[in-house]
């Protein structure tokens, strides 16, 4: 093993420069008061810390968990059957139907968060196509409302959470489900006992797969008219306010709630079954 | 193998031959379609050069990229507010105009120098007026009786709910600090540039109460596209210049005359400056630009591409001049913002603090439901 462990000094080099070094800049900064980065009229400060006491920006952080918690679990629902139906079935044409679950990756996230905003709003591209041929129908009406963003987070990271359990339940070894039923357990009690426990950590990859974008980003949730989620508080600090450090403060918290959870599932599954 | 190789070096030579052409850069930060796509051709041609645009969708943007100094910007085109705050900070580079030909000091509109001669001092010698305009509400005339409406009450129909059914009529608001709050402290007759601790909260309490009283979208480019289509808005607080985007877009299509603009009296009128920023390092080529963009025949080609009135006297002569301009001249006042420059106040630079707390309560009034 050792012999190839030079190997891993390119992505250590990338660790450091992309990773490690920017997440030291946010401490840095974190503690600092300035408009942009100013490095050198820098002073040491606690006044950042002010906005964890908002109630607003609790309020966001609490949503931004909710949301991410309910589409990460509406993903699950959709994706465990899907991804268990291909790995069972026996038709040829297997990577064409994963390829066509990935398909909509394949495009631009923004241009997709347009397009499903565009079909929630009262007035879309089906009813106006409708009313040329004379059907007066008012569209959905529900951009903004929860459950659009809600829609819009499982439709963009769906194929996230379908690849890990996909990959995992195709690996079972298929002698396992003999045994099973050798030993006198049906269809269900196989699932139950031999299938489920080991794709847990499929599931968990994808939980966490899902889970991390929906809870940290904006552009999603903004494109559909929800504005309340911490991802956009973050992003006006960078762009809009310029205030680095309330914007870096708020990354590092959300970063740290992240890794401790994490911390946690890892210390619970000891057998290392997750892809941690 | 072999094929592979031979993949890998066309691949290579490729990109190499690509980038090593040593032709001059121009680093242009600049708003999204606010640049006619024939002129930088016809630039990049002239002076066998690059324009390197740098898209930026707000003020504060283009501030984070000059500032952070992530590209070495020779020419930038932010609005008033942004030319003081970065003349202040003395980003700015005092412009030189012997190097432009085309220059006149008196060849900007008359109302415009009005306009200028207000603002703070020495302001013509760091920015070249680019486009000029106001804000406005945009609205739907297909929305029955909604026309009167706004004509007789201006910006009181954002936040007045005698006036406006809330049920029915949704409203269109600029997801930008400083434009929303514009709206607020238009409507409560407050100067656009106040600073007072107890008016900003009285601007936070009506966004805030605007936001969970009607059905408020907060966009930016899409307001004029939703307002046309006349289903999820109905009326839209724009610039000027949004809204003749949008009924050339009409025209084309045959549809116009149900989309219409109305200027109140009181109102922001705003102009966007070409400026040198300290990071430039191709100052010369910079010039060269200003002064291609000075051509009056170029300020009309561009207005053809990006609807905002010019600030030339000439361009604008030449406009009256055309059969089509001198049509929408008269027929829409709010082409040429000089109409409204005697209600019409600009922005000012408030200082870094006072921007946290005007996004502080933009953020309260979008987040209200």
């Amino acid at each position: 093993m050792n012999k190839f462990k030079h190997l891993s000094i390119p992505y250590l080099i990338w660790m450091i420069v992309l990773v490690l070094i920017p997440i030291l800049i946010l401490i840095v900064m974190a503690f600092q008061e300035t408009h942009g980065i100013k490095i050198f009229d820098a002073k040491f400060t606690f006044n950042n810390f002010q906005v964890l006491q908002r109630k607003d920006i609790l309020q966001s952080l609490w949503l931004s968990f909710l949301y991410s918690a309910i589409a990460t679990f509406c993903c699950l629902l959709i994706a465990y059957p899907v991804a268990y139906i291909i790995a069972r079935a026996h038709f040829k044409n297997r990577f064409l139907v994963l390829t066509l679950l990935i398909l909509p990756m394949w495009s631009n996230t923004l241009l997709r968060t347009k397009a499903i905003a565009s079909l929630f709003m009262e007035g879309n591209i089906i009813t106006s196509m409708l009313e040329k041929i004379g059907l007066f129908v008012k569209g959905l009406n529900i951009y903004e409302k929860p459950v659009a963003v809600i829609i819009g987070m499982v439709a963009m990271y769906l194929p996230f959470m379908i690849l890990p359990i996909y990959t995992v339940l195709e690996k079972i070894d298929k002698s396992l489900y003999d045994a099973s039923d050798d030993l006198g357990a049906d269809r269900f009690k196989t699932f139950w006992k031999v299938t489920f426990p080991i794709s847990l950590k499929g599931v968990t990859t994808g939980i966490i797969l899902v889970f991390l974008p929906c809870a940290t980003g904006f552009g999603v949730a903004e494109g559909l008219g929800e504005y309340r989620l911490i991802g956009t508080y973050i992003q006006q600090q960078f762009s809009k306010d310029a205030t680095y450090g309330v914007g870096s403060l708020i990354a590092i918290v959300i970063l740290l709630v992240i890794t401790i959870a994490l911390f946690v599932v890892a210390k619970v599954d000891k057998e290392g079954e997750t892809l941690l | 193998m072999k094929k592979i190789l031979l993949c890998f070096a066309i691949i290579i030579i490729g990109t190499f031959s690509l980038t090593s052409c040593k032709k001059q850069k121009l680093y242009l930060l600049n708003w999204n379609e606010y640049l006619n796509g024939s002129l930088v051709q016809k630039f990049q041609k002239k002076f066998n050069c690059k324009i390197e645009a740098i898209p930026s969708e707000s003020n504060e943007d283009m501030y984070t990229v000059i500032n952070n100094g992530q590209y070495p910007i020779d020419v930038a085109i932010p609005s008033d507010y942004m030319i003081e705050k970065l003349y202040n900070e003395n980003k700015l580079n005092k412009l030189d105009f012997s190097k432009m030909p085309n220059y006149k000091a008196d060849m900007f509109d008359d109302n415009l120098t009005i306009l200028r001669n207000s603002y703070f001092e020495d302001n013509e010698s760091y920015a070249i007026p680019y486009f000029w305009g106001t804000i406005g509400i945009m609205y739907n005339a297909r929305t029955s009786g909604l026309e009167d409406i706004i004509l007789q009450n201006g910006w009181d129909v954002f936040f007045n709910e005698d006036l406006i059914n809330k049920n029915e009529v949704k409203i269109g608001m600029y997801n930008n600090p400083r434009d929303a709050i514009a709206v607020a402290e238009l409507y409560l007759d407050y100067s656009l540039n106040t600073i007072k601790e107890d008016e900003l909260e009285k601007v936070r309490e009506l966004l805030v109460k605007q936001n969970q009283t009607f059905d408020v979208k907060y966009a930016s480019d899409d307001l004029k596209a939703w307002v046309a289509q006349g289903v999820n808005l109905d009326f839209a607080m724009v610039y000027s210049g949004d809204f003749f985007d949008q009924l050339y877009i009409l025209e084309e299509e045959g549809l116009d005359n149900y989309i219409n603009i109305y200027i109140p009296e009181k109102t922001n009128i705003y102009f966007d400056g070409m400026v040198i920023p300290k990071t430039s390092k191709n100052t010369d080529l910079a010039y060269e630009f200003l002064n291609f963009m000075l051509d009056t025949d170029n300020i009309v080609e561009n207005v053809e591409y990006v609807g905002y009135c010019p600030c030339t006297k000439a361009a604008i002569a030449a406009l009256k001049e055309d059969e089509y301009y001198s049509q929408i001249i008269e027929t829409y006042d709010a082409f040429y913002p000089g109409n409204a420059i005697n209600g019409g106040e600009l922005y000012h630079d408030l200082g870094d603090s006072i921007y946290v707390k005007l996004a502080d309560i933009y953020r309260s009034g979008t987040i209200a439901k």
